[in-house]
């Protein structure tokens, strides 16, 4: 799908999910959310455990059925899963029974690709993710995050311009996720594609976001534009304009910031 | 710098085994093997303790063997009672043989395509789990009268029967198998934009296929027993067949030679599937059947 083709990458109008409970009760998974996202944006969307952040981006993935509302993927309802929003999982969802060359090129092979092209394409982001060498390997002989590299991947060959990923990084050691990081950014960079990530981390979302959606007992409390310069290093990430966003973060999370504000963080955020 | 290990750690094992080649070596493939091999002999000498105190009722290892070498290519005390034509054990093992993979064969491939079927199409499972169910619930030896009336005394009442018990089993187990596939496989592949047919292809069959092969190995177990059972009741040949004419003759000899030899033969068919898994499987972690 062409992207120029409409205004908005993803558009969520009053969105209601619903969970009916052993009890009976309806329990509100989702609350009234809407947004707009324009495409080509990295989207981070952030709160805290159980509060309907991986709701959302099943929603947007087709997974999940909303109670009301109207979910519109470049102006089209979101009737169900599709490759055009393909979904980086939080799970280990590389298929252990095919090489990692038949796992990225996954996408090319249901939509009857030809295997010369399937394999060009997939050389291609093997290369971009730094596992061309492994391609004829099996995933049990990678590690964690070279199998998480293979699932960005797999996403990136299906050329699909909007990218879900629900905390792809979340079970990776520290600097295994910063080296992903930096290779998912270099691949957005490159792609311009439009991102949804999901996390709980705040660094994390200051790293990659161009925006952040702060999600809370599932209603959207914070739309929060990240306006500090790229790469989102250790000292940007140390001014007092991000210091401001964290500080904001928290509180619609309901932290209290025991942390003193840092001069001039009050003024640096205009939101 | 050299860094020198702590006293307090324990020895390395590459150090140890340096110590110890010998050990290295019996762990590496000398030690199951000659596990196997001591394991063996254990059984052959309380075979022959067991002949020496009971030498009625349990033939020697000795006598065994003997009736092996002079029956099995051909035998003149088989055609002396009017059986097998002058033919010895061999076309018996075969016919057993044969009636076992051809029905074991036929039972996988039903069984499977019907347990891994009723997945996407529920109307299937709410129809046939009932039905394996009940049949599941039933020793299975129970049925093979009715089938030995229904199709006489000829090998495709056998070959039915050894069906019928695989597809049972497999059935169940496929549909197991398949309910054990991660959710998150199956949603990961729907939302790179695969179709029914494409995760039943691409995920369920081959997500399956562990739990399978391990299906396919107790089926295969059973389906010896079971074939044996059929031809004891009633046949024309078969290794049950000669075992039953052996029975009513007090032919105590004959009949361990055919049960050894029945034996061996369902250890060979093992180990083909296991060899044979070994390249299906090839993507676990052993690459063995789990």
């Amino acid at each position: 799908m062409n992207r120029a083709c409409s205004g908005s990458a993803v558009e969520l109008e009053h969105v209601s999910c619903y969970f009916r409970h052993r009890s009976g009760e309806l329990v509100p998974a989702l609350e009234d959310v809407s947004f707009r996202v324009e495409p080509g944006q990295f989207v981070c969307i952030l709160g805290r455990s159980g509060h309907g952040k991986t709701t959302l981006l099943r929603v947007l993935a087709g997974l999940q059925r909303v109670t009301r509302g109207r979910a519109l993927v470049f102006g089209r309802p979101i009737a169900g899963p599709g490759s055009d929003r393909p979904m980086v999982f939080q799970q280990d969802t590389v298929f252990p029974w095919m090489h990692v060359r038949a796992n990225v090129e996954f996408a090319l092979r249901v939509k009857g690709v030809s295997k010369r092209e399937r394999r060009a394409v997939s050389d291609r982001w093997l290369r971009a993710v730094g596992l061309k060498r492994f391609a004829d390997s099996w995933p049990r002989e990678l590690s964690g995050g070279m199998r998480k590299r293979v699932a960005l991947a797999a996403v990136l060959a299906s050329d699909a311009d909007v990218w879900l990923m629900d905390e792809p990084f979340g079970s990776l050691d520290y600097f295994t996720r910063r080296g992903l990081h930096d290779v998912l950014l270099d691949l957005w960079t490159e792609a311009e594609k439009t991102v949804f990530f999901v996390t709980h981390d705040i660094e994390e979302a200051l790293i990659l976001a161009d925006r952040i959606l702060v999600i809370r007992w599932g209603r959207l409390v914070e739309d929060l534009p990240v306006d500090l310069p790229r790469p989102r290093t250790e000292e940007v990430r140390a001014t007092p304009k991000a210091v401001a966003v964290s500080r904001l973060i928290l509180q619609r999370l309901g932290v209290e910031t025991a942390v003193a504000e840092p001069a001039g963080a009050a003024d640096a955020l205009e939101v | 710098m050299e860094v020198k290990p702590s006293p307090l750690a324990p020895p390395l094992p590459h150090a140890w085994r340096g110590r110890r080649p010998w050990a290295a070596l019996a762990r590496r493939s000398v030690g199951p093997v000659a596990l196997q091999t001591i394991g063996f002999a254990v059984a052959i000498g309380l075979w022959e303790v067991a002949a020496l105190l009971k030498p009625a009722t349990v033939p020697t290892p000795a006598a065994v063997g003997r009736d092996l070498l002079d029956n099995f290519v051909g035998s003149v005390y088989l055609q002396a009672h009017g059986l097998g034509g002058g033919r010895g054990y061999w076309y018996d093992v075969i016919y057993t043989t044969r009636n076992v993979l051809v029905g074991v064969g036929l039972g996988t491939a039903i069984g499977v395509a019907l347990g891994l079927l009723s997945v996407p199409v529920p109307v299937l499972a709410q129809v046939l789990n009932p039905i394996a169910a009940t049949f599941g619930a039933a020793p299975i030896f129970v049925a093979a009268p009715f089938f030995l009336v229904w199709f006489g005394v000829v090998p495709t009442a056998q070959v039915l029967m050894v069906a019928f018990y695989t597809a049972l089993l497999l059935y169940i187990f496929s549909r197991r198998a398949a309910d054990n596939v991660a959710a998150e496989y199956l949603e990961s592949a729907v939302s790179l934009g695969a179709k029914r047919l494409h995760v039943f292809r691409w995920i369920f069959v081959p997500g399956t296929v562990p739990e399978l092969v391990g299906a396919l190995r107790i089926a295969l177990a059973g389906a010896w027993g079971l074939e044996a059972i059929a031809e004891l009741l009633g046949a024309q040949h078969g290794i049950g067949f000669l075992i039953n004419f052996y029975a009513e003759v007090y032919g105590l000899v004959g009949m361990t030679s055919l049960t050894l030899l029945l034996g061996c033969v369902a250890i060979v068919c093992d180990g083909v599937v296991v060899l044979a898994s070994r390249t299906l499987l090839r993507w676990t972690a052993s690459g063995r059947v789990v």
